[in-house]
């Protein structure tokens, strides 16, 4: 092993310390736009809770409508933390070192978002407490509230492990940040010296914590899968649910990932860290897991579609041909058949442009696939609808709706931005560790000896 | 114009009280029930009359329920004969809806052409006893989970937060490590 020189090390420091309070680029236009649409989203929670979920177009029949397919989508975005650093960590990816910060920042946004959406969607959102009083164990949707709450402490915590080299680099480094921040610092860096011992403690946390993360992250997902599968409806009554939300997530986690990545790369201008080759790799998982997705797509509406029985007909005509059928239509062949074809092209997967154009499709197709799952299920019940109320047998989301949902994405997006004020966008320890081991080239950084220092706290 | 106005209100003033006279033309009536038992059913028997002239009253469409803990159940309907009575049946293992074994039957006239809606109820008792004293077994569908999945939920659940708190308290060891490292410079 060859250590860097430690110029070179403190340089590296430096340049990662330079995002800790560094302005992001349009930052001045993004933060008081998504911090508006969230004051939005807030007032028309506001108004609803004043007068009752009836200022919804929820009814009898779509008892769960935008709220909860956004909490399908945020739960699925949330994996992304596990995938990156459990799954890459375990079949020895060393590229992922730059991204695992990133990826554990979009998972604890998006896991706090999904705890949320189930309150957004009770009437009475005090009485979620009774939920754990009063909760049956047989029931997915007690599982899900625990899980998600297990998957979000569990996140924290590692958001919090691989921080605290950081946190003595920055409290030893950054002098001159506000009183505040060097003493929220110095109490989160837990005295950390760098010695022997405590290395070996944190590598030791750090790994039962991979293991016991990733159980609990396809739990959280597959229980929620549940919560739809347990239920004798048409379009969910299907065993293929725990793996098709499964790789979904993923998928989606993935192609969020990858523009997440795109705008902290162009924001904070870490083009040595976040390279072609971290878009390349992730864009051949997102290959991998649109490919996968597709086919399970196939068996899930291929094969009943088939048999067309006389209780799923009605929902498969809707999708097919009927009102979601552009929707439907949409998600296969935008969300998924043409990111297949763009992404397996090598030239192209080696263009970030190209990339991020078939992550937007990916997760636009992701976003509008967890509403498809929802709502035309609920609209085809079993028993068929007669003689339901002007309104009831329908589902067109009211303002309130679009409001929330649109306040809930924009603070998802928010959140991740402010956990990078006080924090680097990326891992300084773990990158130098592995450069010192293996070499730029493994890790996927490239040049980072010959940077400009960019004007942030540390310099 | 004038005219026009004088003929609209003549039109209202009739169609009122043609409304009025609809109503009047209902008549308030009278429910007495009469239960019996024969070897599986009970025999319920009700008289409909008319409250002011105390006379039966005939083609009175009637429902009998039994309450329930959320709700009526109906258990028999019939239109009354010219004697103003009507017979209906219903299984004598009903069961009742407590420990007292009382068994709430009632009778109703509803939205009914001749007489205004009406309800009378009587109290029998249930000849099974209530299961009050039998456990209910645990199952999916029941009060409480059956133990194989309460033992799993709580393993499973519990070794994650084990397992959490395991980490965290090695991270109070990382805390230890530094102060063991001041004090070995010491």
């Amino acid at each position: 092993m060859e250590k860097l020189n430690p110029e070179i090390k403190n340089q590296i420091e430096n340049e990662l310390l330079g995002t800790v309070g560094r302005r992001y680029r349009q930052e001045a236009f993004w933060v008081p736009f998504l911090a508006l649409i969230c004051i939005g989203g807030t007032v028309a929670w506001i108004i609803q809770l004043r007068k009752g979920l009836g200022v919804t177009a929820m009814r009898d029949y779509v008892s769960w409508g935008l709220y909860i397919s956004l909490l399908f989508f945020f739960v699925g975005v949330s994996l992304i933390g596990a995938l990156v650093s459990c799954v890459l960590r375990m079949s020895g990816a060393k590229w992922r070192y730059p991204l695992i910060r990133i990826a554990e920042a979009v998972t604890l946004s998006a896991i706090f978002f999904a705890g949320f959406m189930p309150v957004l969607d009770m009437g009475r959102p005090e009485r979620l407490y009774f939920l754990i009083t009063h909760g049956r164990i047989q029931s997915p949707i007690l599982w899900d509230v625990v899980a998600i709450a297990t998957y979000f402490i569990g996140s924290v915590i590692y958001f919090y492990l691989p921080l605290i080299p950081d946190l003595a680099i920055m409290r030893d480094k950054l002098t001159d940040a506000p009183k505040w921040r060097k003493k929220m610092w110095r109490w989160l860096a837990m005295g950390w010296e760098d010695n022997l011992l405590q290395r070996r403690l944190l590598k030791k946390a750090m790994l039962i914590l991979s293991i016991v993360i990733l159980p609990v992250a396809i739990s959280v997902h597959t229980i929620s899968a549940w919560l739809i599968a347990f239920t004798l409806r048409p379009g969910w009554n299907s065993t293929i649910m725990g793996p098709y939300f499964v790789f979904g997530a993923l998928m989606a986690g993935t192609a969020i990932m990858i523009l997440i990545i795109a705008k902290l790369r162009h924001g904070y201008r870490l083009e040595h860290y976040l390279t072609p080759k971290h878009f390349n790799n992730l864009a051949k998982i997102l290959l991998a897991l649109t490919a996968f997705y597709l086919y399970l797509n196939i068996n899930k509406y291929g094969v009943p579609a088939f048999k067309m029985a006389k209780e799923e007909k009605g929902v498969l005509e809707d999708l097919f041909y009927g009102k979601n059928a552009f929707l439907f239509w949409f998600t296969q062949v935008v969300g998924l058949v043409i990111p297949i074809i763009i992404l397996s092209f090598k030239k192209i997967r080696q263009s970030i442009k190209w990339v991020v154009a078939a992550s937007v499709m990916v997760l636009l197709g992701a976003l509008i696939n967890r509403y498809l799952i929802v709502v035309p299920n609920m609209l085809h019940p079993f028993v068929p609808i007669q003689h339901a109320q002007h309104g009831y047998a329908t589902y067109n989301p009211t303002l309130i709706e679009w409001t929330i949902t649109a306040s809930s994405l924009a603070g998802f997006v928010l959140l991740i931005i402010l956990l990078f004020k006080p924090f680097p966008v990326i891992t300084m320890w773990e990158v130098i560790e592995e450069v010192e081991k293996r070499g730029e080239k493994e890790i996927g950084v490239e040049n980072i000896v010959n940077f400009q220092n960019i004007p942030g706290h540390a310099s | 114009m004038q005219v026009n106005k004088h003929y609209i209100l003549t039109l209202l003033s009739f169609l009122l009280t043609m409304t009025v006279a609809a109503q009047d033309e209902k008549i308030n009536g009278n429910i007495a029930l009469q239960m019996g038992s024969n070897d599986s059913m009970h025999v319920v028997t009700a008289t409909v009359t008319n409250i002011a002239t105390l006379q039966p009253v005939k083609n009175v469409e009637l429902t009998f329920y039994v309450q329930r803990t959320f709700g009526l159940m109906k258990v028999a309907e019939g239109t009354t004969d010219t004697t103003g009575n009507i017979s209906a049946e219903f299984p004598l293992d009903i069961q009742g809806s407590d420990s007292t074994r009382k068994i709430t039957l009632i009778a109703k006239v509803e939205d009914n052409d001749v007489m205004s809606d009406t309800a009378f109820q009587i109290v029998i008792k249930s000849r099974l006893a209530f299961p009050a004293g039998k456990p209910i077994p645990r199952s999916i569908a029941g009060a409480h989970a059956p133990w194989w999945l309460a033992i799993t939920f709580t393993v499973v659940v519990g070794v994650v937060w084990i397992l959490f708190v395991y980490v965290l308290y090695l991270v109070y060891r990382i805390r230890k490590a530094s102060m063991i490292k001041i004090i070995s410079k010491q």
